[in-house]
């Protein structure tokens, strides 16, 4: 997943989506925004620990939290920025956006 | 950074922890026990690990444990994410092991965190039976956070910290303690 992501960093692409199953363990959901202005943003519910991942330019961030309701601003960096949650549980309400 | 920091450099950083609050973000509270290094007991149980094993990671005052390249260069991300997952699984083995006394106990906590939330002006949604909560505890788990308004819409900073030190989530405690709690047996 990783390389991929890092291979595509630098495609200029359309928001895209993928979630793969919504109640299935190890579920992950992968994103891609361009915040040109604002902090890059993702939130979910998960039922163990969960990982928020931002990749902007080869760079990235990440956070890890335990289990519960989460967020993260990834970056405050104009530019496209690719967003993952994962966790070996089931996530909830997966969120990704650019924030004020 | 270098991938693994000496032991010196281990004592440093912990000490660095304990003295600045983790990245500036920790504030002890009345309800956190003395050494926490934040709100999450489980958190703190897996910066410990990752310390332990020598990496320059910073958690903050939600227990989110933050690591970027800025300190980890690309090439040992593999390296990091094996020791962090490592670190997480104990704590996510002991939440798959939660007994139904401590799944009990969880739902009366989400049940109090729910009011807590009304109380700041939060909308939340009714809460689910014990049993249903308990039926779905290892699945679509429900939670007074997920069921609430904030999901909707991002919080600013000072009023997520505000919120989240107010009602803290019961979660952040599952899988923090290494054994099942003494009374937890069915």
């Amino acid at each position: 997943m990783k390389k991929k992501l890092a291979a595509m960093t630098g495609v200029v692409a359309v928001v895209a989506v993928v979630v793969m199953g919504t109640a299935s363990p190890a579920l992950a959901a992968v994103d891609y925004r361009d915040c040109p202005n604002n902090w890059s943003y993702t939130s979910a519910t998960a039922s163990t620990s969960v990982t928020h991942y931002h990749e902007v330019g080869g760079f990235w961030r990440s956070v890890n939290r335990s289990a519960g309701y989460s967020n993260f601003k990834g970056w405050y960096k104009p530019g496209p920025v690719w967003m993952e949650i994962n966790s070996s549980g089931t996530v909830s309400s997966p969120y990704f956006g650019c924030s004020a | 950074m270098s991938r693994r920091a000496g032991p010196v450099a281990v004592l440093i950083m912990i000490a660095a922890a304990a003295l600045v609050g983790c990245g500036g973000n920790h504030e002890p509270a009345a309800h956190t026990s003395p050494g926490a290094f934040s709100y999450s007991p489980a958190s703190d149980r897996v910066f410990r690990c990752l310390i332990d094993k020598g990496w320059d990671v910073q958690i903050t005052w939600d227990g989110g444990i933050t690591a970027g390249s800025d300190t980890i260069p690309n090439a040992q991300y593999s390296s990091y994410k094996s020791d962090s997952d490592a670190c997480w699984s104990a704590v996510d083995d002991r939440i798959l092991a939660m007994t139904p006394a401590e799944i009990s106990r969880a739902y009366a906590e989400e049940v109090k965190t729910r009011d807590c939330l009304i109380g700041l002006g939060y909308a939340v949604d009714e809460p689910p039976s014990a049993q249903t909560y308990a039926d779905g505890f290892f699945g679509e788990r429900w939670t007074a956070y997920g069921a609430s308004s904030i999901v909707s819409r991002p919080l600013r900073d000072e009023e997520w910290e505000r919120v989240g030190k107010t009602c803290v989530q019961p979660s952040w405690s599952f899988g923090a303690a290494e054994d099942p709690v003494e009374g937890s047996t069915p």
